[in-house]
């Protein structure tokens, strides 16, 4: 055996077992590859190659760099060459303060060193992809297919991404500072990223100077020492002034900027440094409507821009999340429509007021002046506004137009038909409603489209009171999941089946039991519809009965009786909640729009509110049981001509409010 | 030597008789392999010569029966029937003249369990074959690292005992690892019988 040994292979003089388990083992392809690794791991001294400049700002450079570890290109930020060592803090602060953000839409920071020249980097995600500032010059170039490819829609898909990062980020307590279009990367695959957090600041640090993190100039290039830091255009009045003053509002307000970047393809202001500055300080923002009005930008969107971007802080959104829920609301129909309803109205109002600076929160101080001006031929001007959404009417009834729906863009044409029945619904619910669900049939389908359009049409069967339909063209939206309490007692009363008829009020009021509260708002327009088509008033009343106690929320009331004849509602019993405050429009829609109330008397309630009073614009109000001890019992003057109260039961400070706004009637 | 796992499956290269090279070859490592299925069920020294002869004839003979195409048909199985079948026969025939039988026990045991151990011996041989060569490519250092961890060593034991650094430790272990895993295969693609 031992000759045989040199041409064979020898068995080891003992047998080891241990070893048979390699018998049938499967080879783990990945062995030699990780032993490769093993191999590059340790020998790697140069992490990073393949380096080339990509950008260069103020006081950055990024780079392109191979990153040798993780085998893949990333993005790499170094100091200048002439950024010295105090540089050096603020700059590793940068990357720290980025690092500790985990969000989907905000740059990943990968590593964070000192190079062998022991100068600090940072390295993180690496996108390919246009900035949104690339997509928006684009966009107004009209360059290749990008108006195709970024409808309204993708558009606000990827602002409200940007809303989710800074709503995560104020969660930790950081402001960004510098939210602008030129940060946000849009990648190839529609990924969304929120970058550059160089001005960024732990909200505690305008209070205590000494800890602020990322202090001195250097990060920003435009940044002049001593002035504003920040990009002109973009940054909040505020900040201007004061750096002090910067919090949440100024990210508001620079997200209300890049929303007007998007809807007009422009900057929002335009001039040197020093006229953008100055018209940043001002107020002086023209409002997107009228900047391109070729692009026909919808009104809520406009209202929006200017809301977040008001110059008094106190009158832009009290949080990033509830802009952007309005712009959700905007994009998907279901809950917005009733709150867009009442514009027209609510414009008209505005003229009719003297008092125009406390009603208007969510205006900007140009769009007041622009409607002081207007003032002196409001009625004139009402009557336009009027004219155009007529006019509308008309364009679209001629055939041709209605011919062309199906060959015109989707996207603008569901844009118009909501801008249309916003501003119709009101004046003509049954005609506007039932045009537009005409309409809705011919516009083509397109993928970027069909949930809007679906949601839209779901939203009007829902009006129509065709629940089963409303489901139907619901379940093609976004889903149950979207709307969970919606789809729930949707099919809670599928045993329903419209016919063309007003539905059974058992129906709706078991949906309405079964909706538990949520998308009340839905119902005033449910009942403007009902109004014109139910036949039996007393059933009519029934419903606004329903909506009533479910949007106050009490299971019974003592009393609820209307009086046609006399036009009156007695409601005995504990309610606060008469009519809604649709935030995007700051119009209150009452809760009796459809009963053409001239007299309301309450008796019997204990938590009367006056500011959930607004806009029932009565003849009389009976508060005569009333206590009214309190200044937020005190009603504003276009809920009723009079307001009857009782001498022992009001105070006087209470007595004063009141007088000031409408007449009061004392009772003993 | 350096070519061997490059030639054609020894077993089909064995069954031409004109190659006598592949039959020495042949011979050589089945007879190494029955001697370890030997000692493993007791066959005595003294009759193991004649019916290691008997069994190597058969093998031979009977490789071109062995059907892989078969379902569930694999080289380790079949080679075992054929050994227990040859083992039995050769028993039963010198049953009355070897009372040394009883101590091998071959009736107490099941087939399928006695096929077992051929199988398990078939796998410790060939792997015990792919530690030789695996001899040839490693230094001492190398082959201790694979020992200590068939021995369920850590890294970092392993590391500290060798005093080396943790990582080399890993790298040299994944190397052996996967030289071995690759040494296995081409044995087996040698010694079995492959279609």
């Amino acid at each position: 055996m031992s000759s045989d040994s040199d041409k064979y292979i020898s068995l080891p003089d003992e047998i080891d077992y241990r070893v048979s388990d390699f018998y049938d083992m499967d080879e783990d392809l990945r062995n030699e590859e990780a032993t490769r690794l093993y191999d590059e791991f340790s020998n790697s001294k140069k992490r990073y190659t393949d380096v080339s400049e990509i950008a260069s700002g103020g006081m950055k450079r990024i780079f392109r760099a191979f990153d040798q570890k993780t085998a893949r290109y990333v993005a790499m930020a170094e100091l200048k060459e002439d950024m010295n060592e105090d540089a050096y803090a603020p700059f590793l602060a940068e990357a720290r303060l980025t690092a500790a953000l985990h969000h989907p839409n905000i740059i990943k920071i990968h590593d964070i060193d000192f190079n062998e020249d022991e100068k600090p980097y940072f390295t993180m995600d690496l996108k390919l992809g246009d900035s949104l500032a690339d997509i928006v010059r684009k966009l107004n170039e009209n360059q290749g297919d990008y108006r195709i490819t970024y409808s309204l829609e993708k558009l606000l898909d990827i602002f409200i991404k940007i809303c989710d990062a800074v709503s995560y980020s104020h969660s930790q307590g950081i402001l960004h500072l510098d939210i602008k279009p030129e940060n946000v990367q849009v990648g190839e695959y529609g990924e969304v990223l929120l970058c550059d957090w160089g001005l960024a600041r732990f909200k505690e640090d305008t209070h205590k100077k000494e800890t602020e993190l990322l202090d001195n100039e250097f990060l920003n290039g435009q940044t002049v020492m001593g002035k504003v830091r920040g990009t002109p255009g973009f940054m909040a009045p505020e900040v201007i002034y004061d750096k002090k003053k910067r919090s949440e509002k100024s990210d508001i307000y620079s997200l209300g900027a890049l929303l007007y970047s998007l809807l007009t393809r422009l900057p929002p202001l335009e001039g040197n440094t020093e006229d953008i500055l100055l018209k940043t300080v001002k107020g002086e923002v023209v409002p997107p409507i009228k900047r391109s009005p070729e692009l026909s930008i919808p009104n809520s969107l406009n209202a929006v821009v200017l809301k977040a971007m008001s110059l008094d802080k106190s009158e832009r959104y009290s949080s990033v999340s509830s802009m952007a829920e309005d712009v959700k609301k905007f994009l998907y129909g279901f809950s917005t429509s009733a709150e867009n309803a009442g514009l027209i109205k609510e414009i008209s109002l505005f003229y009719k007021r003297n008092k125009l600076v406390s009603i208007i929160s969510g205006i900007s101080v140009l769009m007041l002046i622009v409607f002081i001006l207007l003032l002196d031929n409001s009625r004139r001007k009402e009557k336009n506004l009027r004219q155009i959404a007529e006019n509308n009417f008309q364009k679209y009834k001629s055939e041709k137009e209605v011919a062309d729906l199906s060959l015109r863009d989707p996207s603008a044409v569901i844009n118009e038909l909501k801008e249309y029945y916003h501003a119709n619904f009101l004046t003509k619910p049954k005609e506007t409603l039932d045009y537009v669900m005409k309409m809705l049939e011919r516009v083509k389908l397109s993928n970027k489209t069909a949930i809007l359009l679906y949601e839209f049409k779901g939203d009007l069967h829902f009006v129509r009171q065709e629940f089963d339909l409303a489901l139907l063209e619901l379940k093609k939206g976004r889903g149950e999941f979207e709307n969970r309490a919606l789809f729930k007692a949707l099919n809670s009363i599928t045993d329903y089946k419209s016919d063309g008829k007003p539905a059974p009020v058992e129906v709706i009021k078991k949906l309405i039991k079964n909706l538990d509260g949520q998308y009340i708002e839905q119902f005033p327009r449910l009942l403007m519809y009902d109004k014109k088509i139910r036949t039996n008033p007393e059933e009519h009343v029934e419903l606004v009965k329903s909506v009533f106690k479910a949007a106050n929320k009490v299971p019974s009331l003592e009393k609820f009786e209307y009086d046609r004849n006399t036009k009156t509602l007695l409601i005995s019993g504990n309610s606060d909640t008469f009519s809604f405050l649709y935030k995007m429009y700051n119009s209150h829609v009452s809760l009796f729009e459809t009963l053409e109330l001239d007299h309301l008397k309450l008796t019997n309630n204990k938590i009367f509110h006056a500011k959930r009073f607004y806009g029932l614009k009565l003849k009389t109000v009976d508060l005569r049981s009333i206590k009214l001890h309190s200044p937020r019992q005190v009603i504003s003057q276009d809920v009723a001509d009079r307001i009857i109260v009782s001498k022992d039961l009001i105070k006087p400070n209470v007595l004063e409010a009141l007088k000031k706004n409408s007449e009061v009637i004392i009772q003993p | 030597m350096e070519d061997w796992n490059t030639r054609k499956s020894l077993l089909l290269r064995a069954s031409n008789p004109n190659d006598h090279e592949a039959f020495e070859e042949f011979v050589y490592y089945y007879k190494n392999f029955i001697n370890m299925v030997f000692s493993k069920l007791g066959v005595s020294e003294s009759q193991s010569g004649d019916l290691r002869q008997d069994l190597l004839l058969k093998l031979w003979k009977d490789i071109g029966k062995f059907d892989s195409e078969r379902k569930n048909s694999n080289f380790r199985g079949w080679l075992s029937v054929v050994i227990r079948h040859e083992v039995y026969r050769f028993y039963k025939k010198n049953k009355k003249e070897n009372e040394a039988l009883a101590s091998v026990q071959l009736d107490s045991r099941s087939e399928s369990e006695v096929d077992k151990i051929i199988e398990g011996e078939w796998k410790a041989y060939v792997t015990n074959l792919a530690i030789t060569k695996l001899k040839e490519h490693f230094d001492g250092n190398a082959m201790e690292i694979f020992q200590m961890t068939l021995a369920g060593k850590s890294g970092t034991e392993i590391a500290e005992k060798l005093q080396m650094a943790e990582n080399s430790v890993y790298v040299v272990r994944s190397r052996v690892k996967a030289r071995f895993q690759s040494e296995v295969r081409q044995l087996r693609s040698y010694l079995e019988y492959e279609s």
